[in-house]
């Protein structure tokens, strides 16, 4: 077929200079800046000071970005875990024929589309409350009385209420996709499978787990995304100050670090600007990893 | 006829990216500077148009009681000189998409945050008020601290007005005080002690505090001895271990905790351990003058007599009654607006007189203006320290400011009140940290 030029040039080029103009031009920017000492981010370049990877080192000095990059690995680890064991669970169970399965799907996936504050406020004063939460008002009925104090939002255990509660209202958006990836895969294959008498469970170990394998690789990528830019929820957590340190993740040191927090508080764009590098470029490395582990479906069906 | 067909398409196509690119970064700028904004501006009628239009960024939500009023005061403005204020309510994210949109050109005449951060973060885009601050006689209006403040951030510049002041102390309930037999504010540390002694003797906590209010203890009582400024360069400096006062505070502010004055749900997420005031279940509580106004709407407790004292003097201490942690949110006028008189004389209204008694009554704060001395009720026991206090402490006399080292301070000090260090081991650790 003949390619009329003329139409993807047309078609292109306002797709192109949008994604330069909005997209490209501010990585660059960003890149750029993490070489500088620049107090307020939209100062202008001629008062940037040029400190060659003095805003790297000084991260690889700081002990609570050290932290921060720890409490998201633990996030992208055990939640990650924990998330995708669950929502697979549900997604074999809802795709299994049980009954009811448009009500399920549709419970489980509400958190999703609650805004994330509320859920965290839902949580934090419904939940995990030491007077009045829901923990509390059970280990008092059932006369634990040691466990009904139980300070979810103190000390270390604040990071695993946290933790919890993300993972929480995750499960519903990683279970659709899951279910998706069950719902494509060919009867005729678990047909053949029974008729040689394989068990349910066998036929999800050896066939529905190994052609998820793509499944698997999008959900990760879609998880490491989300926990990258964990924010919100940590700032929830450690209101009404900025951050804490068992909660605190690259993002919310980056905001801190560039925006200054409570009166006075030192601003750094540069140093920020290079939180960023560093996330991206920890991006880049999962999905390189991944792809390099992870292989691509081999089989079609 | 189908290639013309294609080529309309094409057309259109190509028209509808484009709208929808313009569309996505316009609305992508209006979500990301509003959050919860809505406009509010001035109603028509009144005296006759000036044309003049003002913008005003502010920090509050419409919602807010703050907003409330300063809404009146711009109708009130608008009909008596004809200058129409447009109102954007920004809330508190003004803080960081100011600087970003005055650099972009955006026609903003005045905005507000916290003083000290407008004074400090956003200086290059302010106008200089002092001659406008002086044919007005503005400083008869100001509490003297607070301007010297801005002026000592601005190269003695005034730049900012400030407005809503806070001062901080031990709010009580009087009424537990009296129970317990108390007849005297305390004025030492050991006095103090003898206090939460006699409270916690009579049945009730002697004070509480939220998780989020330990640099506070802990820093009032270190600069007690040593003053705010010492405090914030062993902060930055990490000389802790050089400054025995450090561990020396570190230890008393334990002692609170394993003696049982403190609550014992303490420190508790905030607001569940100021409204412990309001559940009448403890007595004090450190913090700043909106914390009465905040307990009695979490809790709807109008029937606590809030009394009030300055955190005690230490033995050998260079810091008295004369020194607390005080604040305000602060107005600035940009340098480049056509209107700098306008928006000077419109804040007038706001931060003196009528307004700004309206202000203090509908949030239950401190006036800004001096000249206005019927406070609130509940705050009214602060005012006699207020009006004789010469020396300002920052926010958490400082100790919130480092970006790097402050969580890993606000860890450290809940792990003293926990019991699991001791103030020697607070002081390692935060040696270790730098």
């Amino acid at each position: 077929m003949k390619q009329n030029k003329k139409m993807i040039v047309c078609f292109l080029t306002p797709a192109l200079l949008f994604f330069v103009g909005i997209f490209l031009y501010p990585v660059c920017r960003t890149i750029v800046m993490s070489f500088f000492n620049v107090e307020a981010v939209s100062d202008p370049v001629s008062l940037w000071k040029f400190v060659g990877f003095s805003n790297y080192v000084s991260l690889a000095k700081t002990q609570i970005f050290h932290v921060a990059m720890g409490n998201m690995l633990k996030i992208w680890l055990l939640g990650g875990i924990g998330v995708m064991v669950v929502s697979l669970l549900f997604a074999a169970i809802l795709t299994s024929g049980v009954k009811g399965k448009e009500f399920y799907r549709a419970v489980i996936y509400v958190p999703n589309i609650i805004n994330a504050v509320a859920i965290a406020t839902m949580w934090i004063n419904c939940v995990y409350n030491k007077r009045f939460g829901l923990l509390h008002n059970f280990f008092d009925m059932i006369g634990a009385d040691q466990l009904a104090k139980t300070d979810y939002m103190n000390g270390s255990i604040k990071f695993y209420s946290l933790l919890v509660a993300f993972c929480f209202g995750s499960v519903g958006y990683f279970m659709l996709i899951f279910m998706s990836g069950i719902e494509r895969l060919p009867g005729d294959i678990y047909e053949a499978a029974t008729i040689d008498g394989a068990s349910k469970i066998r036929q999800f170990g050896t066939i529905t787990l190994p052609l998820l394998r793509g499944v698997f690789k999008t959900c990760i990528t879609f998880w490491t995304i989300s926990v990258i830019g964990f924010f919100v929820w940590s700032q929830m957590w450690s209101a009404p100050l900025n951050s804490e340190m068992t909660t605190i993740t690259p993002f919310v040191y980056m905001y801190n670090v560039t925006f200054g927090n409570q009166g006075n508080a030192q601003r750094d764009a540069g140093l920020g600007a290079a939180v960023g590098v560093v996330m991206a470029v920890v991006v880049l490395i999962v999905f390189f990893v991944m792809n390099r582990v992870v292989k691509n479906d081999d089989i079609e069906f | 006829m189908k290639k013309s067909f294609v080529r309309v398409a094409a057309g259109a196509s190509a028209l509808a990216m484009l709208m929808a690119g313009c569309g996505g970064a316009t609305s992508s700028s209006g979500t990301t500077s509003s959050g919860s904004t809505s406009s509010g501006s001035t109603s028509s009628g009144g005296a006759a148009s000036s044309g003049k239009e003002l913008t005003y960024w502010s920090m509050w939500n419409s919602t807010e009681g703050q907003a409330k009023v300063i809404q009146e005061a711009a109708d009130a403005y608008y009909e008596a000189t004809g200058v129409k204020i447009n109102i954007e309510w920004k809330g508190r994210d003004v803080k960081t998409l100011i600087g970003p949109a005055l650099d972009a050109g955006e026609k903003i005449d005045f905005f507000d945050t916290d003083y000290m951060n407008n004074a400090q973060q956003n200086g290059k885009y302010l106008a200089d008020l002092t001659e406008m601050a002086e044919a007005a006689d503005y400083e008869s209006h100001a509490l003297p601290v607070l301007v010297e403040n801005v002026k000592s951030w601005s190269d003695g510049k005034l730049t900012v007005i400030p407005y809503q002041p806070y001062t901080t102390g031990v709010w009580y309930n009087k009424a537990m005080f009296e129970n317990a037999g108390i007849e005297a504010e305390p004025k030492t540390w050991e006095e103090f002690l003898d206090v939460c002694e006699k409270l916690k003797a009579s049945g009730v906590n002697a004070i509480t505090c939220n998780s989020s209010d330990l640099t506070l203890l802990y820093g009032y009582q270190f600069a007690r001895y040593v003053g705010q400024e010492k405090v914030v360069e062993t902060l930055n400096e990490a000389t802790w271990s050089s400054v025995p006062e450090a561990k020396q505070a570190a230890d008393e502010i334990r002692t609170l905790f394993d003696k049982g004055y403190m609550s014992e749900n303490a420190p508790a997420q905030w607001p569940e351990g100021q409204n412990e005031l309001g559940f009448d279940e403890s007595a004090m509580i450190l913090q700043a003058s909106w914390v009465p106004n905040e307990i009695v709407q979490n809790t709807m407790n109008n029937e606590i007599q809030w009394g009030f004292f300055p955190w005690p003097s230490v033995t050998g201490g260079v810091d008295g009654p004369e020194a607390a942690m005080i604040g305000a949110q602060g107005f600035g006028i940009v340098d480049k607006s056509e209107n700098k008189q306008e928006a000077f004389d419109f804040l007038m209204t706001v931060v003196t007189g009528e307004y700004d008694l309206k202000m203090a009554e509908a949030v239950s704060s401190i006036p800004s203006d001096i000249q206005n001395t019927q406070w609130p009720a509940s705050v009214v026991a602060a005012q006699p320290y207020y009006e004789g206090m010469t020396k300002a402490y920052n926010w958490a006399i400082g100790l919130e400011t480092n970006n790097t080292y402050k969580d890993i301070l606000q860890n450290n000090l809940g792990e003293l009140v926990a019991g699991n260090m001791d103030g020697q081991a607070f002081v390692d650790a935060m040696t270790a940290a730098k």
